[in-house]
């Protein structure tokens, strides 16, 4: 069975590359445009890899990535961030908050196989 | 007597002080009129400054329009550019297995025709026939130089799609330039309402600025893995320290 990965980010260009990327490896891939969509789409549908923005509208990445760690069924799923911002403070906390790995835009999406490949092979 | 001296000193006094005050106005006169003609020359100039900032703020929201139908474009072109990457990467795939069924059905081949050789014996017209049905097995180096050929075309594909990455960082930045134009449009939009001027059409310009900023004003795009090394260093860093951290509880 395929495992599945959810790409919260609210740029469609990114989302598919990733999409791309994660699917060319085997993995199925459904996509939110942000933060709140993806935690709706949480509790409906088994995720075994987060991958999420950090600036979304709705609900950011942070917000998005405390709720997933504060619930008791989705604490343990594996966390990517893929972000522009790359300053110490946002890459501390958004690991601070529970994130698994930091990756920033623009990306190699080799990297980011590799990251997802860390957690889920 | 003497009360009477005093008040005509005390009306000489203000007499004297109504001359001075005359003489000021004098030069004061020259002056105030000078100022009142330059409001009459400078009121034009400011009815065409106000103007001129009535209809600029009536242009940001198109400004604004126009920089998100930018957007919009790109990131549409961006997407079908991707969806094409994608369909050749499938096709790719394809062409790449069956090339691999290719390989294994002429390597059977030719094992078969090994064994024929062998079963032959000395006949040198069989020897022959089967030698030159070996050499029109083209299977092997054409296969490789076909795989060798997609293999560049897979790193092109790739290259492209990292490339293309720019669409993002460039809307991003489109975003905070939106961001910064709707900011002034509105702090222009408070003045021209303290002068009774201008109402700003609500209903047709949203450019989300109160929903809160999803962009990053300061993304850059950079050599890929410039930054992300970078980022590596101050989380290997980050770790190090909780590492050492632990390491003091326990010692």
């Amino acid at each position: 069975m395929k495992k599945v990965i959810l790409i919260a980010d609210d740029s469609p260009t990114i989302r598919k590359f990733v999409s791309v990327s994660l699917k060319m490896q085997g993995f199925e891939v459904i996509v939110a445009s942000d933060g709140m969509e993806a935690a709706e789409l949480l509790p409906k549908q088994k995720v075994d890899l987060i991958i999420t923005d950090l600036n979304m509208p709705n609900l950011d990445g942070f917000e998005f990535i405390k709720s997933i760690r504060s619930s008791q069924e989705n604490k343990d799923i594996p966390i990517i961030i893929l972000s522009s911002l790359n300053n110490e403070e946002d890459i501390e906390r958004g690991l601070k908050y529970g994130a698994s790995s930091y990756l920033v835009k623009p990306f190699d999406p080799k990297r980011v196989q590799y990251e997802v490949s860390k957690y889920l092979n | 007597m003497s009360k009477i001296n005093t008040n005509l000193n005390v009306i000489l006094e203000k007499l004297g002080e109504m001359k001075k005050l005359f003489h000021y106005g004098e030069k004061i006169v020259p002056i105030i009129e000078s100022i009142t003609q330059f409001v009459d020359e400078t009121m034009p100039l400011l009815d065409n400054v106000n103007a001129s900032i009535v209809e600029s703020t009536h242009k940001m929201p198109q400004a604004t329009n126009q920089i998100n139908d930018v957007t919009s474009a790109t990131e549409l072109a961006t997407t079908e550019i991707l969806d094409l990457i994608d369909e050749i990467g499938n096709q790719v795939a394809k062409i790449k297995e069956e090339l691999s069924s290719i390989n294994k059905s002429g390597t059977s081949n030719l094992e078969r025709l090994e064994k024929l050789k062998a079963l032959v014996g000395d006949n040198p017209s069989a020897l022959k026939i089967i030698d030159e049905l070996v050499d029109s097995l083209p299977v092997y180096e054409s296969v490789d130089r076909i795989l060798k050929n997609i293999e560049v075309i897979e790193e092109a594909s790739y290259k492209i799609t990292l490339s293309l990455q720019v669409q993002d960082i460039t809307s991003q930045q489109l975003e905070a330039v939106n961001h910064l134009i709707s900011s002034v449009h509105e702090k222009l939009n408070d003045l021209l309402k303290d002068f009774g001027e201008y109402e700003m059409d609500q209903d047709n310009y949203n450019t989300g600025l109160n929903s809160g900023q999803h962009f990053d004003a300061n993304a850059k795009y950079t050599e890929h893995g410039s930054k992300q090394s970078d980022i590596d260093k101050i989380i290997e860093e980050q770790q190090k320290t909780s590492q050492d951290e632990i390491d003091k509880l326990f010692s």
